[in-house]
C-alpha cells in the first residue's frame, strides 16, 4: 500500500512538474519572441508615395520617419516620391514588373484593383499588435478588407461637400447655403459677375474636363437623385434617376456659371483667390485656402450638397498604407506601419492635413467650436458613397472612363442625356462581360 | 622568304582583306545594333507576342494565355477603334500638310535676300527648339476660353464676341491640337526645304527668267521638281512623327473632350494604363507600328515610280 501511494504521489509530482515546465517554456518562448520583435530593425525600407512635397502630409511622413530612425538607428527609410498625376500608372508598372517597394501609399480608388491583383500583403497581424482596429470607423476599415482579410491601413478620408465664400454670399444677399438644386442654380447665377463680356467671378466651379474628378462630380449628381452608376456588380448608368441628375448637371453647365475647360487644380486656385464663390470639394481645401492666402480661410464655410440627403456625398479613404507581397523588407515595413497605426499619429495627421480621420475620437470639441464647417464633413464620414462602382470596384479605371466620356458628350456635344447614358450602359455591359470572361 | 611563307602571306592577307571589306562594317555596327535590339527590338517583340495573348492584370499571379487573333478581332469590332483610326488619319494628314505648306512658304521667304534674314532664320526655329511639353502647356494657357490671349485677341480684332471653347469643344479640340503641332513642326519643314532650295542650281532660274517664266512658272517647273525628293522624305517623316505623337494631345486634352482627340496612340495608352488591358493595348501598338511601316513602304513605292533618287 505504501509503495502504491509513493508511486501515485510520484506520478502526480511528475505530472505537475511537466505542466509547470511546459508553462515556463511557453513563457520563455513568448518572451524570446517579444524580445526578437521589439529589437530594432535593420535595413532599408523603400517607401513609395505621392505626398512627399505636399504641405502637411509631407511633414507628417518626415516626422514619422525621423521618429522611426531614432528608435531604429540601423534602419533607413528611403522615400520614392512620384507625382500624383503619374502615381497610379507608375505603381502599376512597378508592381507588374515585380519591383515592389516595401511600403506604399494607395489612393482609395485604386485600392480594390490592387487587392484584386493580389499584390498586397495581409496585415491583420499588424492590426492585432497595434490594437487599433476597435478604435477605427468601421465602414472605412471595411474598404480595406476583402473576405475578412485586411490589406491596407487607411490614414485619412475625405468627402465632397459644398464649400463657399461667405463674403460673396453676403455681397449678393444670399443668407444661407442653398438646399435644393433650384436654389443652388439661382445662387450660382446670382454670384456670377460679368464685366465687359468676361466673367470676373464665377458662381460655381466644377470639373468639366476629361479627368477623373468629372466622374465623381457626375456621381454626386446621380447620387443626389438617389442612384449610382452601378449597383451590386451591374451597371445602372441609364437609371432614370441618374439621367435626371445628369440633366441637372447639364443645366448648370449651360448656365455659364463656372470656368469651362479648367482643371480642378486651377479652379481651386481661382477659389482661393476669391474668383469663384462655390465649389464641391474636400475639407482640406479650407486649410489650403488659409495657408496659401492668409485670411481667406476665415471667409469660407461648408454645407451639405443641395440634395435631399445631401450629407451622403461621395468620398473615399484617400490615403492608405500597404505592404506589397514582394516587399524585400516586410518585417521592417510592418514595424514602421505599426508606428503609424496609433491614435497619436491619426491626431497628428489630422492637425497637419485636416483630412478626415479614420479613427474615432480624434477631433476635439475645441476644434469643432473653432471650425463649425467641420461638422458637415464629420457627419458625412460614415455614410459616404464610395466612388468606385459598387460590385465593380476593380474595374473602376475603365468604368469611370466610359461614364466620363458619355457625360462629356452630354456637356460639350449637347447629346441628350437619355441617349448618352443608354450608350454608356451598353458600353459598360460589354466592358463588364469582357472583363469577366 | 620561302614559297610556303609567300603563299601563307598571300592567303593571310586575303582573309584580312575579306574581313576588312565584308565583315568589318558589321563588327563596327554590332554595339549599336545590340543596343537597338535591346532597347527597341525587344520591347517590340514582347508587344508583338503579348498581342496574341490575354493577360488579366486584375487577377492574382496573372499568366498570359494564348488567344490567337482574338485581340485583333476585338479591335476591328469596336466602334471606338474605327473612330480613333479616322481621327488619327485626319490629324496626321491635316497637320503634316499644313506644316509642310507653312514650312515651304517660310523656306521660300528665307531663300530670298532681305535685311535681318539671319535673325528671322533664328526666330523661325524657336518653336522647334522648345520642349514639346513646354509648348503644349503654354498653348494650353493661351487657348483658355476665359483668360487666354488667343480669345482676347480675337475679341479685340472684332472677329468674335465670345471666342470658341478650343480644347473644351468637341468641334475645336482636334483643330486646336493640330494647330499646335503645325506650329511646332513647320520650322523643321522649313529647314529641310531651305536646304533643298539652296541645292537647286541658280542657273536654272536664270534660264527660266530668260525664257520669260513668271514666278509661278519658275516654282512649278524649276523649284518643285528640284524639291520633290526632299519634300517626299520630309512628308514621310512628318507623317510618321505626327501619327505617333502622344505628348501634345495628352498634355492638352488627354484624348478628350468626349474622345474628340483620342487618336490610336492615345487610345493605346488609355487601354494599357487606365483600363489595364495590356494585351489589347499591345495589339493596338502593333497596328500602329504596321501603319508606320506602311507609310514608309508606300512612299518608297511612289518614289520608285517617279524614278526619284533617294
Amino acid at each position: 500500500m505504501g509503495n502504491k501511494m509513493i508511486r501515485v504521489g510520484r506520478s502526480r509530482f511528475v505530472l505537475v512538474f511537466m505542466v509547470l515546465a511546459i508553462t515556463a517554456l511557453g513563457g520563455v518562448l513568448a518572451f524570446t519572441e517579444w524580445q526578437v520583435e521589439a529589437a530594432p530593425v535593420k535595413g532599408t525600407i523603400r517607401f513609395a508615395m505621392w505626398q512627399a512635397e505636399e504641405p502637411g502630409a509631407g511633414d507628417f511622413w518626415r516626422e514619422k520617419i525621423a521618429a522611426f530612425k531614432a528608435d531604429n538607428p540601423e534602419a533607413q527609410v528611403e522615400i520614392t516620391n512620384i507625382s500624383p498625376a503619374q502615381y497610379a500608372e507608375k505603381m502599376l508598372v512597378e508592381l507588374g514588373a515585380g519591383n515592389h517597394p516595401d511600403l506604399f501609399l494607395i489612393e482609395g480608388f485604386s485600392l480594390p484593383q490592387y487587392i484584386a491583383m493580389g499584390v498586397l500583403r495581409p496585415i491583420d497581424e499588424v492590426y492585432s499588435r497595434s490594437g487599433i482596429k476597435e478604435k477605427m470607423i468601421e465602414p472605412l476599415l471595411r474598404w480595406c478588407q476583402k473576405d475578412g482579410v485586411t490589406y491596407a491601413y487607411p490614414i485619412g478620408a475625405r468627402t465632397w461637400q459644398l464649400v463657399y465664400n461667405t463674403e460673396h454670399f453676403a455681397r449678393v444677399g444670399i443668407k444661407e447655403p442653398p438646399k435644393t438644386v433650384e436654389d443652388f442654380l439661382a445662387a450660382a447665377k446670382k454670384l456670377t459677375i460679368r464685366e465687359g463680356g468676361q466673367i470676373k467671378q464665377f458662381g460655381f466651379a466644377f470639373p468639366n474636363t476629361n479627368d477623373r474628378f468629372l466622374y465623381e462630380h457626375a456621381l454626386n449628381w446621380a447620387n443626389g437623385y438617389g442612384a449610382n452608376f452601378a449597383k451590386d456588380g451591374k451597371p445602372t448608368a441609364n437609371d432614370p434617376r441618374v439621367i435626371e441628375g445628369l440633366k441637372q448637371l447639364k443645366r448648370v453647365y449651360d448656365a455659364d456659371v463656372g470656368p469651362k475647360g479648367v482643371e480642378v487644380t486651377r479652379y481651386r486656385q481661382y477659389f482661393f483667390e476669391g474668383r469663384v464663390s462655390m465649389m464641391w470639394d474636400l475639407s482640406t481645401m479650407l486649410l489650403y485656402a488659409e495657408r496659401t492666402h492668409p485670411g481667406m480661410g476665415k471667409k469660407l464655410a461648408a454645407a451639405h450638397l443641395p440634395f435631399p440627403g445631401g450629407d451622403k456625398a461621395t468620398g473615399a479613404v484617400n490615403t492608405n498604407l500597404s505592404i506589397p507581397t514582394k516587399a524585400k523588407n516586410p518585417e521592417a515595413a510592418m514595424r514602421f506601419l505599426e508606428t503609424v497605426m496609433t491614435p497619436e499619429s491619426s491626431r497628428r495627421w489630422f492637425e497637419l492635413t485636416n483630412a478626415l480621420p479614420t479613427i474615432q475620437g480624434i477631433t476635439t470639441a475645441e476644434f469643432r467650436a473653432a471650425n463649425p464647417w467641420y461638422r458637415v464633413y464629420e457627419e458625412s464620414l460614415a455614410t459616404m458613397i464610395h466612388v468606385p462602382p459598387p460590385g465593380l470596384e476593380e474595374y473602376y479605371g475603365e468604368f469611370s472612363k466610359i461614364v466620363q466620356d458619355h457625360v462629356m458628350e452630354i456637356l460639350v456635344k449637347n447629346r441628350a442625356a437619355e441617349d448618352a447614358m443608354n450608350a454608356a450602359q451598353k458600353a459598360l455591359e460589354q466592358m463588364v462581360a469582357r472583363k469577366r470572361r | 622568304m620561302t614559297v610556303i611563307e609567300q603563299v601563307g602571306c598571300r592567303v593571310g592577307s586575303r582573309w584580312r582583306q575579306k574581313i576588312e571589306t565584308s565583315w568589318m562594317p558589321y563588327i563596327l555596327l554590332a554595339p549599336t545594333l545590340i543596343l537597338l535590339l535591346a532597347v527597341v527590338g525587344y520591347p517590340i517583340g514582347v508587344a508583338f507576342w503579348m498581342s496574341f495573348h490575354h493577360l488579366d492584370l486584375l487577377r492574382p499571379n496573372p499568366t498570359p494565355k494564348f488567344v490567337g487573333l482574338e485581340n485583333y478581332a476585338e479591335m476591328l469590332s469596336r466602334p471606338d477603334f474605327w473612330s480613333a483610326v479616322t481621327r488619327s488619319a485626319i490629324y496626321t494628314i491635316g497637320a503634316s500638310m499644313a506644316a509642310f505648306v507653312l514650312g515651304l512658304a517660310v523656306a521660300l521667304l528665307l531663300n530670298e535676300r532681305f535685311p535681318l534674314r539671319r535673325l528671322f532664320r533664328t526666330a523661325f526655329m524657336l518653336p522647334w527648339a522648345l520642349p514639346l511639353v513646354v509648348s503644349a502647356l503654354t498653348w494650353k494657357v493661351m487657348l483658355d476660353p476665359q483668360t487666354g490671349v488667343i480669345n482676347d485677341l480675337l475679341r479685340w480684332l472684332g472677329i468674335v464676341e465670345q471666342g470658341p471653347m478650343w480644347l473644351q469643344s468637341a468641334d475645336w479640340a482636334l483643330p486646336a491640337v493640330m494647330l499646335i503641332d503645325v506650329w511646332k513642326d513647320f520650322p523643321m519643314a522649313a529647314l529641310f526645304l531651305l536646304g533643298g532650295l539652296q541645292a537647286i542650281p541658280i542657273e536654272l532660274y536664270e534660264a527660266a527668267r530668260t525664257d520669260g517664266a513668271n514666278a509661278w512658272q519658275r516654282f512649278r517647273h524649276v523649284t518643285w521638281p528640284g524639291l520633290f525628293g526632299v519634300a517626299t522624305i520630309l512628308f514621310l517623316l512628318q507623317s510618321v512623327w505626327i501619327f505617333r505623337r502622344f505628348t501634345t494631345i495628352y498634355v492638352l486634352t488627354a484624348g478628350g473632350p468626349a474622345k474628340a482627340t483620342e487618336t490610336l496612340v492615345i487610345q493605346t495608352y488609355i487601354e494599357a494604363f487606365r483600363n489595364y488591358e495590356l494585351s489589347y493595348a499591345s495589339a493596338l501598338g502593333v497596328l500602329t507600328l504596321l501603319v508606320t511601316l506602311g507609310f514608309a513602304g508606300l512612299y518608297k513605292r511612289l518614289l520608285r515610280g517617279k524614278g526619284a533618287d533617294l
